[in-house]
């Protein structure tokens, strides 16, 4: 393997015969389920009841999805989503919403890049159908929908008797905790060499050794993240950065003496210290904007997003800089909407805190965050949020067009929102995140 | 005609003062020894008010590069002045009353200026000690600035640390030797010896806080660890009746583990709560008992000697309690520190 290829990617998804198009032809391929599953959801479509009939398969592949990343331990996918309230003793069903659950599977090498891509938006609709909206409109899901979500689900979830996190992504997280690694070492290099994904997916696995694992575990990641460190940080996501400095801050708070050690001695070869919250304000930030987003993916997020949004908002109107990422996304979330538009009551509100940012904290969202920001950009591959976003450079931003400290493709993605051109700003946002995973 | 020999205390600490500081690379600065001494003399035995204080001071060349590595350390400027030997007695007069609960004086020593002030590291109950952070096991000084530092660790005595020496400047003129920092490290050790894994090393470091806090402004202490079951218990009770053994005892750990899960505003309360009683226990008369899984048992107990066992009886109170500890065969670690600062450990495992 060369070492530009990437180094774990999920499965293409299980054959599904071009011919089948009926979701009831299409759910026999679904190995993971039982006969009586397969049934009651074949019965569901026969008798037309399209919502029903998705509604239960999606269930079924959600359960599937994390069931399988539960295997990994709730203390580890805490630390994958920079989650602090997630530990060993969560439900996964309630502190993993299917959104993260699609993005931890991807980046865990469960499903690949257009599966989470499939499946994100098929959550989207079925969100939206089953929405208080959806219902009060009289909207229903139609049948051709429905078979493109059962099919998703088949494909990339229920296909296959079992479904399992990457063999390589397992070997190198064992090998992470078991030994100290050299730069020389083979899947070092590939991964020294891999898109910004697989390199905060190390971080996050790494950071959780230190915190969570004990003796020479514990020992093993320490010696790997000062390895590591060097190499790695102009390629870690200004997120990513801002976790180490979090988890640098965490372990002191905790009087745990062996990840402080490490994690001071990883940060003192970068200077990364800037990363490191100065105090505890910036977590009440990033955990309002952290429901925020959760409700944004979920069911009903039209009349769930305003609340929230105003709890965000009365926190304060300056945002400490270690929440900022999290906060212009919540933000931009809401203001964006999704491919079936935005939420009425939460909009304005999102719409005058994304106006009180000033000029500086937008140059440094284009020039350092927007390019892995996985959320924001995959918005733009839909007319109505991009839309939204068009009008926003147009009407507030327009100075960050001209803006000589941005990346090439920041500045032709900027120019294009201004524009107003489309098809570029698909291209463009197309091009920048699938930069982030291949 | 005969010749009077002058040996002076002061030449010899000058002299280890400038030892110190070279090694140290500090640049040569006549006030900063000068200074240094003084400090030396005065927080031997520091009062204001009447009141005994144990402030704890670092000096360094660069606090911006000290505090890089903390971002949440909290700072007080109290002056900036030009560098003489008089602004470093000026230093204790202002500083000294504020420097306790975590608050550390820093000294920030150019050629001719020199700013000081107040610094805390603390941000959780749990968090290490400045001491650690700056010159102990979590320093990770890469040559970028010189750092000492300095704290009146028992009667007269003065223990100077930098990053790469130190040295215990005593100011008695008694035989005891002072030691200071590996006994309190075992005592700690034994005392989260069956706590669980997950949580020893973090109970370990919160024990040396506590009791290293507690040592050094009390006027000598006893301390011993039973394994936690009831047989030691009953044994220790029998052997040493005089005292008073808690109807509940105070579970350490169990505070320790729980503050650190929930994370709560009340938890961390009750920690400091208990943590600052315990302290006061560890500082009455008397020895006071820790299992081996954190828990305090007793204080203010008097050992008996029994004439069925071997003791030496020497030195003071005690020190000869000490020896009955250890004869008594009820304890598994048990740890001594006299009011002139020295200490001694004895541990079962050893013998």
């Amino acid at each position: 393997m060369s070492s530009k290829e990437l180094i774990w990617a999920g499965p293409s998804g299980s054959l599904i015969p071009t011919q089948c198009s009926e979701p009831q032809e299409i759910v026999l391929y679904a190995n993971g389920l039982n006969d009586k599953q397969k049934k009651d959801i074949a019965r569901a479509f026969e008798h037309d009841a399209y919502e029903m009939g998705a509604d239960y398969t999606w269930r079924r592949a959600m359960v599937r999805l994390k069931s399988t990343l539960k295997t990994l331990g709730m203390g580890f996918i805490g630390e994958m989503l920079n989650d602090e309230d997630i530990d060993e003793f969560s439900n996964i069903d309630i502190v993993l919403n299917d959104y993260s659950a699609i993005s931890l599977a991807e980046q865990l090498g469960a499903i690949n890049s257009t599966g989470a891509l499939k499946l994100r938006q098929a959550l989207e609709m079925m969100s939206h159908y089953l929405s208080d909206e959806a219902e009060k409109n009289g909207e229903e899901l139609s049948k051709i929908d429905a078979s493109s979500l059962v099919s998703s689900c088949v494909k990339y979830i229920l296909g296959e008797a079992d479904i399992s996190i990457a063999i390589e992504f397992s070997a190198l997280r064992s090998r992470i905790f078991s030994e100290t690694l050299s730069l020389a070492d083979p899947q070092i290099e590939q991964l020294l060499d891999s898109p910004p994904f697989y390199i905060k997916t190390v971080v996050s696995v790494l950071l959780s050794g230190i915190k969570h694992e004990q003796g020479a575990a514990q020992e093993h990641a320490v010696g790997n993240i000062s390895t590591l460190i060097q190499p790695i940080w102009s390629h870690i996501p200004e997120k990513d950065r801002w976790q180490i400095g979090n988890a640098y801050r965490d372990a002191t708070a905790a009087g745990n003496i062996g990840a402080t050690k490490g994690l001071k001695n990883a940060l003192l070869k970068v200077k990364g210290f800037d990363y490191v919250p100065e105090n505890l304000r910036s977590a009440t930030f990033k955990k309002a904007a952290k429901s925020l987003i959760d409700a944004h993916f979920a069911t009903n997020n039209f009349y769930t997003e305003a609340p929230l949004v105003s709890s965000l908002s009365k926190l304060g109107s300056s945002i400490p800089a270690p929440a900022f990422i999290e906060c212009v996304q919540a933000y931009l979330c809401v203001y964006l909407g999704n491919s079936y538009g935005v939420s009425n009551a939460a909009f304005p509100t999102a719409k005058a805190e994304l106006l009180k940012i000033p000029e500086d904290r937008w140059r440094y969202y284009f020039s350092k965050v927007i390019a892995n920001d996985e959320i924001i950009l995959a918005k733009l591959f839909n007319s109505k949020p991009r839309d939204k976003f068009k009008t926003l450079i147009q009407e507030n931003l327009m100075y960050l067009a001209d803006s000589e400290s941005f990346d090439t493709d920041i500045l032709k993605l900027v120019q294009a929102l201004a524009d107003g051109d489309d098809s570029r700003i698909q291209g463009i946002a197309n091009k920048l995140y699938k930069k982030t995973r291949e | 005609m005969t010749t009077i020999e002058h040996r002076s205390l002061r030449v010899n600490v000058l002299d280890l003062i400038g030892k110190f500081l070279f090694d140290e690379d500090f640049s040569r600065n006549l006030h900063l020894s000068e200074g240094i001494l003084n400090l030396i003399d005065s927080t031997s035995a520091y009062h204001e008010e009447g009141e005994e204080l144990f402030p704890e001071i670092f000096i360094t060349n660069s606090i911006d590069d000290v505090l890089e590595t903390l971002p949440f350390c909290k700072t007080i400027e109290i002056a900036d002045a030009e560098t003489t030997v008089g602004e470093f007695n000026q230093v204790l007069k202002l500083c000294a009353p504020l420097s306790r609960d975590g608050w550390v004086i820093y000294i920030n020593v150019n050629e001719n200026r020199m700013s000081y002030g107040l610094v805390s590291t603390e941000i959780s109950e749990l968090s290490p000690a400045f001491r650690s952070q700056a010159v102990g096991e979590l320093s990770e000084n890469k040559d970028q600035y010189s750092i000492a530092y300095l704290q009146n660790v028992g009667n007269k005595s003065v223990l100077l640390k930098g990053s790469e020496t130190q040295a215990l400047i005593s100011l008695s003129l008694s035989s005891n030797s002072t030691s200071f920092g590996e006994e309190l490290s075992e005592i700690c050790s034994s005392i989260s010896s069956d706590i669980d894994q997950n949580y020893r090393n973090t109970a370990e470091s919160y024990f040396e806080k506590i009791i290293g806090e507690a040592a050094i402004v009390g006027h000598g202490n006893l301390i011993a660890v039973i394994n936690d079951n009831e047989e030691s218990l009953s044994a220790l009770k029998i052997r040493h009746p005089d005292g008073i053994y808690l109807k509940t005892p105070i579970d350490l750990s169990e505070l320790l583990i729980s503050s650190e899960e929930s994370n709560s505003r009340e938890a961390s309360t009750v920690n400091r709560l208990y943590s600052s009683i315990v302290q006061s226990m560890l500082n009455h008369d008397g020895l006071t008992v820790f299992t081996s899984s954190g828990k305090l048992i007793g204080y203010h107990i008097f050992v008996k000697p029994d004439e069925s066992e071997n003791v030496e009886v020497v030195g003071g109170a005690r020190s000869r309690a000490f020896e009955v500890m250890k004869a008594s065969s009820v304890f598994c670690c048990c740890f001594y520190k006299s009011q002139d600062g020295n200490e001694r450990i004895w541990s079962a495992d050893n013998v």
